[in-house]
């Protein structure tokens, strides 16, 4: 086949329409500038052979100008079958094919059929993924990309292939039988292994399963049983160690340790015990010691008061007697002032008396007077004013309720005075024989009774005289004031003119009944004398009694008394003076005497204190001495002392004793024992707990046989085992049957395609000199050998690649073109990755096949292929 | 004078697991040892005797599951006899272990002699067991029966488990029991366990074997020993068959279908293949053609007829004749194939083997393809 010329219009980047023309038979070079287009024209000789002119594929689509709606189209002539061809193609729009030649002309289903026919190509899918179906000008229009890859030749190359190679070398291989029997054996090793990576599957697998899991299975239950083993051999091991436990419980020599511990406790807290006893000991002596030493110390003390109080006694002793010398100067100081006061008394009562008398006299003769003025006026009240006379004589009292009380007061004043004095006086009762004279103090006497207040000499006649010398201190002033006592009550007595308290009361009480009779009398009267106005007279009774009074005096006193009044009462005023300054200095004088006898009581008090305090001290000294002398004391002492010294000594011994025994420490042993007994009690709880629980595991292990279980385990895992190797050799055996089927359909193959080997091997000895091809079964090339390498094709360089892949396609060529199939070789632009001096082999090798074929090389590189002797097409 | 009857029996093995087996061969095995022991209680009344001895090895292994236990003492306590159980190596005594449980479940007929002390038949009987209490004993088990005192005049019977020192055998061995050692401890009868088939030694000494066999080694079927003593006389043994299986190991020379079938019926002529367990070495050269119909013979016919078949064609050699290469074909891949097999095959190394598996499964292939194309 011989293209002849190429046009093309509206057909991607040519817009305009394009013809190439003058394509000779031998070797052409298209050269055109990089990106004009010439890939393109590789593509539109493809459109126009393989790409039915009704298709609207992607692959279609992309034939037009982008952005342009028109219609691509596609012109060649080509001289093939001994017949020259126009072959025309529009797409898209208005399609059409026509091919024509001298026999006629063809459009449409047909004009694409006959063209398959013509060049021996199937029909295919018009998206350019179909080269299987382009036949040999497939495989032989090698686009840029495709260059490089070592492919098999397409299915309807390889048939036609065939048909040469089977009418060359004859029939050598096995055929269906053989594809069958090795389909079988692959089938059959497919069951246990897969085919490529060789695993094992199927049956096989399921086998190493089993083992595998057998295996596991084993030694799950070996592990279980050696569980079990251990758990009878703990289980014999707890009895054995409880059994010697229990021997520890109870052993003899322990418990015998133990009593003879607890004997030593006994001992130690008895030596304790006995410490204890003697620190009391020791202590007690102690306290002795210090009592007898505080005896001593005491006497000593006694000693001294002694001698204080003395000394005291003495002092006291002369102060009292300083102090009665003073209180004697007192006493008779003050009897010589009483003496005084009592004169001035008597003085201003004989005063006082006349004084009285006078104004008493005065008085009747102003009441005579009186009732002679009102006799008159008494005639309708006669019996009123004689009873209100007298009741009014009734009623006179010269003193009232207080002077009564006042005399009560100083009656009892004497008696207290009497009683005091009566307690203080020595009485003495005479009874002098008749004609014997009783001189006290020289003074004659006629008594039988004599109160004796001081030192008092009596006197009976010539019969001698008795001295009574009463307590000192007192006795005077008692007297003096039971004298003062008596008196005064007397001069009240006096006053009052009554003889005693009693009688004074009696009076007092009449004078008041009287008086309060007298009131009413007097009321009486006031109404039956309502007065006279006339006659002067005011109404009441003493109006009329004023009013007739001076008629009685006229007629019942003839006489005025002659008292002078006025110098009466200056005498009574002199007395009472008098009297008074006496009595002020008398006071003073018994002030003085109270002072002296209270110096003298208290000196006497402190004599007395001080005699008591010597008797004391001498009876202190007495009981002291009653428990012994000095000398006994300190003996007791020494001795005492001794005695503590030994209970010292006792005292040190129990305290060694107690130390020999550490009762702390044996204390803590017997504990010792114990714990370790309550330890061992409860270590035999747990290991009574451990063997039952072992025994449990073992009742409950053992009954599942666990030994039993192994073995049959075992067994399992030997027949697995067995059943694995069984399948495993089974499959070895189809591996090496396999292999074997596929060494021998490769050496089958080797034969096969020996002729195409033999023809490429032409090209191959000029480009790598001493290599062999070897062809797979899809006659694609599988591998070079070269100086004893064997290299498969993908592991070759790019640039062999592609030398080796346009070189067997030329080989396939030369078959093809021996069988009359119209064959043709487009390159674009090859051996980009050839060095220079592959590139000149290759030229060359082309040069000499475009001797045979038509070949067509486009290429960017004109320089690269400027040497080679060729007809050369440039595109502008 | 003192006279007893005995079943004497050993090696029971109970609780054998026969992994290796196929489930159905494995259960049938494991049923026919427990029925065993209703075989020993028949032979018990069939024979008078009251008493039913096991020299150890009642179980397969140490500890057996408690299903197997319950079985077989479920079955003694069917039986009248008295059944006297010791521990041999494969089920050891050890404390709180399988003997504890048996005992403190065992019916009143059965006892357990775990300990080396002699116990009384019956007043004028006494048996010396020598139970094992470790898997390897190296120690003679039955050196203490010498000092067991039993009443005057009363039957020693001694019962132990183990081997029989040869006479100037190196003595390597573990529990060996002198050939001896009944007129050393001045026994009666002394039941030995540990053989499985039927031995005397001596007088006074026999292995009863196993009742039911286990074992590719002994070719009689299992049974148990009749045993009657008498003090003074040599105990009359009578050996009874219990056993439902034959265990049969056999090595045929064949050199085609023929030799095979005959052998197939000299084995039929000597009892039940369906209780018949074969292990069979086939030794002989043969060609592909004649080695396929073997196999299938054995594999399709035979192997189904007998319980259990363990068949070893290692010494079964291939060679190929022409005629079953070419039955392969005769040029192209496959004859290629086939001759780098044969070529494999006839070679020596590992792959020889391989090569003639592999030539004789392409045969194989070729045959079916060609009967498959012919249908």
């Amino acid at each position: 086949m011989i293209l002849e010329s190429l046009e093309l219009a509206n057909f991607r980047k040519f817009r305009d329409p394009l013809r190439i023309e003058g394509f000779t038979g031998g070797l052409n070079i298209v050269v055109e500038p990089n990106e004009t287009g010439k890939s393109t024209l590789l593509e539109a000789l493809r459109a126009a052979f393989f790409v039915r002119h009704s298709a609207k594929t992607e692959l279609v689509r992309s034939f037009l100008p982008i952005g342009d709606d028109v219609a691509p189209r596609v012109g060649v002539a080509f001289h093939a079958g001994g017949k020259a061809w126009t072959l025309e193609k529009q797409f898209m729009r208005a399609p059409y094919v026509r091919l024509a030649s001298a026999a006629g002309r063809q459009e449409s289903d047909a004009a694409e059929e006959a063209l398959q026919t013509l060049l021996g190509f199937d029909r295919g899918n018009n998206r350019g993924t179909d080269l299987e179906t382009r036949g040999p000008l497939g495989m032989l229009w090698v686009e840029q990309a495709s260059a490089l890859a070592v492919e098999g030749p397409n299915p309807i190359v390889r048939n036609s292939v065939r048909s040469v190679l089977e009418s060359e070398v004859g029939a050598v291989t096995g055929g269906r039988r053989f594809d069958a029997i090795r389909a079988n054996v692959e089938t059959a090793y497919a069951a246990l292994r897969t085919g490529r990576t060789r695993q094992s599957r199927g049956e096989l697998a399921a086998a190493e399963n089993r083992l595998a899991e057998a295996t596991a299975d084993r030694e799950r239950l070996e592990t279980a049983l050696r569980g079990y083993e251990q758990a009878l051999a703990d289980l014999d091991n707890a009895r054995a160690r409880l059994k010697l436990l229990e021997r520890e419980i109870v052993d003899p020599e322990a418990a015998e340790q133990r009593r003879q511990l607890v004997e030593d406790l006994k001992v130690g807290e008895s030596a304790q015990l006995r410490l204890s006893a003697a620190e009391a000991q020791h202590g007690q002596s102690d306290e002795q010691v210090k009592a007898a030493e505080g005896r001593v110390e005491r006497l000593d003390v006694a000693e001294r008061r002694m001698e204080e109080a003395r000394t005291g006694f003495d002092e006291k002793t002369k102060v009292r007697g300083e102090a009665k010398a003073a209180a004697d100067a007192a006493v008779s100081e003050e009897k010589k002032l009483r003496s005084k006061v009592d004169a001035a008394r008597k003085e201003r009562e004989r005063c006082e008396k006349m004084l009285a008398e006078a104004r008493s006299r005065a008085d009747a003769f102003a009441r005579a007077a009186g009732r002679k003025r009102v006799i008159a006026a008494l005639d309708a009240l006669t019996d009123l004013e004689a009873r209100a006379e007298s009741l009014a004589s009734d009623a006179q009292c010269p003193f009232d309720e207080d002077d009564l009380g006042e005399l009560s007061c100083l009656e009892r004043d004497v008696l207290e005075a009497r009683a005091r004095f009566e307690a203080g006086t020595v009485k003495v009762d005479v009874e002098p024989a008749p004609g014997i004279g009783v001189l006290v103090d020289g003074v004659d006497v006629d008594v039988d009774s004599i109160d004796i207040l001081g030192p008092t000499r009596i006197t009976l006649g010539a019969a001698g005289s008795i001295l009574v010398r009463p307590p000192e201190g007192t006795g005077r002033a008692i007297e003096a004031e039971l004298a003062v006592a008596e008196e005064l009550f007397a001069a009240k007595l006096r006053a009052l003119d009554v003889t005693s308290h009693a009688e004074g009361a009696r009076r007092l009480e009449r004078a008041g009944s009287a008086a309060r009779e007298l009131e009413t009398v007097d009321k009486q009267i006031e109404t039956a004398c309502p007065g006279d106005p006339s006659l002067g007279l005011a109404p009441g009774a003493d109006a009329l009694r004023a009013f007739a009074a001076p008629l009685s005096a006229e007629e019942a006193m003839l006489t005025a008394p002659g008292d002078d009044l006025d110098a009466l009462g200056k005498s009574m005023d002199d007395a009472r003076g008098e009297e008074a300054a006496d009595v002020t200095r008398h006071d003073l004088a018994r002030i003085d005497l109270g002072k002296a006898e209270q110096a003298l009581a208290a000196a006497a008090a402190e004599l007395s204190l001080a005699d008591a305090e010597a008797k004391a001290a001498g009876k202190h000294i007495d009981d002291m001495l009653a428990a012994g002398d000095r000398e006994k004391l300190a003996a007791d002492l020494a001795e005492l002392q001794r005695v503590r010294a030994a209970k010292l000594e006792a005292l040190e011994a129990a305290r060694a004793g107690a130390t020999s025994y550490d009762v702390p420490a044996i204390r803590r042993r017997i504990d010792n024992f114990d714990r370790g007994a309550t330890r061992a009690g409860e270590e035999r709880i747990e290991l009574n707990r451990r063997i039952a629980s072992l025994e449990t595991i073992v009742l409950r292990d053992g009954t599942m046989g666990p030994a039993g279980q192994v073995a049959a385990a075992r067994e399992e895992e030997d027949a697995a085992a067995a059943l694995v190797a069984r399948l495993g050799r089974e499959a070895d055996v189809l591996e090496h049957l396999r292999e074997t089927l596929a060494a021998a359909a490769a050496e089958a193959s080797r034969t096969f395609l020996a002729p195409v080997t033999r023809r490429a091997a032409r090209y191959v000895e000029r480009l790598l000199p001493g290599a062999e091809l070897a062809f797979d079964e899809d006659l694609a090339l599988a591998s070079v050998d070269r100086a004893g390498l064997h290299e498969s094709c993908a592991d070759l360089s790019r640039g062999t690649q592609e030398q080796l892949a346009i070189l067997t396609r030329l080989a396939f060529a030369d078959l093809l073109l021996e069988d009359g199939a119209p064959v043709s070789l487009i390159l674009d632009d090859p051996f980009v990755y050839s060095d220079d001096t592959r590139l000149e082999t290759m030229t060359d090798i082309l040069k000499e096949a475009s001797e045979r074929m038509q070949v067509i090389l486009l290429t960017c590189r004109s320089k690269a292929f400027r040497h080679v002797d060729a007809h050369r097409i440039e595109l502008r | 004078m003192a006279t007893i009857k005995l079943i004497h029996s050993a090696d029971w093995q109970l609780g054998k697991p026969f992994g290796r087996m196929p489930p159905d061969v494995r259960s049938a095995l494991a049923e026919a040892r427990l029925d065993a022991i209703d075989r020993l209680a028949e032979a018990a009344v069939g024979c008078g005797a009251a008493h039913i001895v096991v020299a150890g090895d009642v179980f397969d292994n140490v500890e057996p599951g408690d299903r197997i236990v319950q079985q077989t003492l479920g079955r003694m306590a069917r039986a009248t006899a008295q059944w006297w159980l010791m521990p041999g190596n494969h089920d050891h005594a050890r404390a709180h272990g399988l003997w504890s449980r048996i005992r403190a479940q065992a019916p009143l007929n059965v006892h357990v002699v775990d300990t080396p002390e002699p116990v009384a038949l019956a007043d004028d009987a006494w048996l010396l067991p020598a139970p094992l209490e470790y898997r390897r004993t190296i120690a003679d088990p039955t050196a203490a029966m010498v000092d067991m005192a039993t009443p005057p005049e009363a039957l020693r019977i001694g019962l132990a488990h183990g081997a029989i020192k040869e006479f100037g055998s190196s003595g390597e061995s573990t529990n060996i029991i002198p050939p001896d050692r009944a007129g050393l401890a001045a026994l009666d009868y002394l039941a030995l366990g540990d053989w499985h088939g039927f031995l005397k030694v001596g007088d006074r000494t026999a292995y009863s074997g196993t009742p039911e066999t286990d074992r590719f080694k002994h070719e009689d079927k299992g049974g148990c020993l009749a045993v009657t003593i008498r003090s003074g006389d040599v105990p009359v043994i009578e050996r009874i068959e219990t056993g439902r299986y034959r265990w049969l190991l056999r090595q045929w020379p064949v050199t085609g279908p023929a030799d095979l079938e005959a052998e197939m019926q000299r084995l039929e002529a000597g009892g039940r293949l369906d209780e018949t367990l074969l292990s069979v070495r086939l030794d002989g050269i043969t060609g592909l053609a004649d080695r396929v119909a073997i196999m299938d013979a054995i594999e399709g016919r035979f192997a189904h007829r007998l319980r259990y078949l363990d068949l070893d064609i290692d010494n079964l050699v291939v060679r190929p004749t022409a005629e079953d290469v070419a039955l392969i074909d005769v040029q192209g891949a496959l004859a290629a194939a086939a001759a780098l097999l044969r070529a494999g095959a006839e070679g020596s190394g590992p792959d020889a083997a391989l090569s003639a598996s592999a030539l004789e499964r392409l045969y194989v292939e070729a045959l079916r393809f060609d009967g498959g194309s012919a249908q």
